[in-house]
C-alpha cells in the first residue's frame, strides 16, 4: 500500500513538472515566432515610403500602406485571416493584437533621434527613420499552467540614412 | 514475488519520468533551431532578392551541424530574383527524430520540424 502511494505521489509530480516544462518551451516557442514574425512586418514596412518625396532627399513613409503592409506580413507569417485571428494550422494559437504602430520619418523627427517609450519599456537611438511596433497574442494554455501574454516588439530603421 | 513483479513494471515508469524530460527539451531545441535558421534564410535572401545556393549550404551545413539530417528539396523556397518589395518564401522541413519514449496516446507526434517564412524583397538592380 505504501509502495503505491509512493509511486502514484512520484507520478503526480512528474506529470505536473513535465506539463510546466511543455509550457515554458511552447510560450518560448511562441515568443521566438511572434518575434520572428514582427522583425519581418518592420522590416516590410519600413520599404512603404513615399518616392516622390524620396527623389527630393526625404524618406517620408505612406503610413496607410506601410500599416497595410505590415498586418499582411504578419498574417503570411503567423497564417492569419484579416483581422488577425489564427488559422487551424498557425503557430499562435489567439488573436495578434497590433498594440503599437508608430513611423518616425524625416516629415515628423529629425536623425538622429533618442526614442522612448517607458510603457513598452522600448529605447533606442535611431539613427534615420524607422518603423516601432509591438504586438501581443495571449498565452499558451498547457493543463492547468497559463502565463503572461506572450509580447514582441520591433524598431526597424533605416541605418545609413544622410 | 508480486512485489518483485510491481517492481519491474515501476522500473519502466521510472525510467519514462528520468528520459522523457530529457527528450522533450531536445525535441523543443531542435524546433527552435530550425526555425531561427529559417528566419536567418529569409533575412539574408531579402538582400539578395532571392535564396542563393550558397544560402541554402550555409543553413544546411548549421542545421546538420546539431544531427538532423537534411534532404534534396527539405530547404526550399523563391529561387527566381524579385525585385524590392515582392515576396519571397523560404520552407525548411526538416525530419524530426521521436519525442517520445512510449507514445500513450493515439494520436503521433508531426514526424518534421517545419518553418515557413515570408519577406519582402530589398534587391535594388
Amino acid at each position: 500500500m505504501a509502495w503505491t502511494v509512493k509511486v502514484t505521489f512520484a507520478c503526480v509530480v512528474f506529470l505536473f513538472a513535465w506539463l510546466g516544462q511543455e509550457h515554458a518551451q511552447l510560450y518560448d516557442t511562441t515568443r521566438v515566432v511572434l518575434k520572428s514574425a514582427a522583425n519581418k512586418a518592420g522590416h516590410d514596412a519600413l520599404m512603404a515610403i513615399d518616392y516622390a518625396q524620396m527623389r527630393q532627399g526625404y524618406i517620408v513613409f505612406d503610413k496607410a500602406q506601410a500599416r497595410a503592409v505590415f498586418e499582411q506580413s504578419l498574417r503570411r507569417n503567423l497564417g492569419l485571416d484579416a483581422s488577425l485571428n489564427p488559422n487551424s494550422k498557425s503557430a499562435v494559437k489567439s488573436k495578434v493584437v497590433v498594440t503599437k504602430f508608430e513611423l518616425l520619418d524625416d516629415s515628423t523627427h529629425s536623425f538622429p533621434f533618442d526614442y522612448s517609450d517607458s510603457d513598452h519599456r522600448l529605447f533606442k537611438r535611431l539613427r534615420g527613420p524607422a518603423v516601432v511596433a509591438v504586438i501581443e497574442v495571449d498565452s499558451p494554455k498547457v493543463g492547468p499552467f497559463e502565463g503572461e501574454k506572450v509580447k514582441a516588439s520591433v524598431i526597424a530603421e533605416y541605418t545609413s540614412h544622410r | 514475488m508480486k512485489e518483485t513483479i510491481m517492481r519491474a513494471l515501476y522500473f519502466w515508469l521510472l525510467l519514462i519520468i528520468i528520459i522523457q524530460p530529457f527528450l522533450s527539451q531536445r525535441d523543443y531545441l531542435l524546433n527552435l533551431l530550425v526555425k531561427s535558421n529559417a528566419s536567418y534564410l529569409a533575412e539574408k535572401a531579402a538582400v539578395e532578392g532571392r535564396i542563393t545556393p550558397a544560402l541554402v549550404d550555409e543553413v544546411k551545413a548549421n542545421i546538420e551541424a546539431v544531427g538532423l539530417t537534411v534532404e534534396d528539396g527539405d530547404i526550399s523556397g523563391t529561387t527566381a530574383l524579385r525585385q524590392r518589395g515582392e515576396e519571397i518564401e523560404v520552407v525548411i522541413r526538416v525530419k524530426r527524430p521521436g519525442a517520445f519514449l512510449y507514445n500513450l496516446g493515439t494520436v503521433g507526434a508531426p514526424d518534421h520540424y517545419y518553418s515557413r517564412q515570408s519577406i519582402s524583397s530589398e534587391y535594388v538592380p
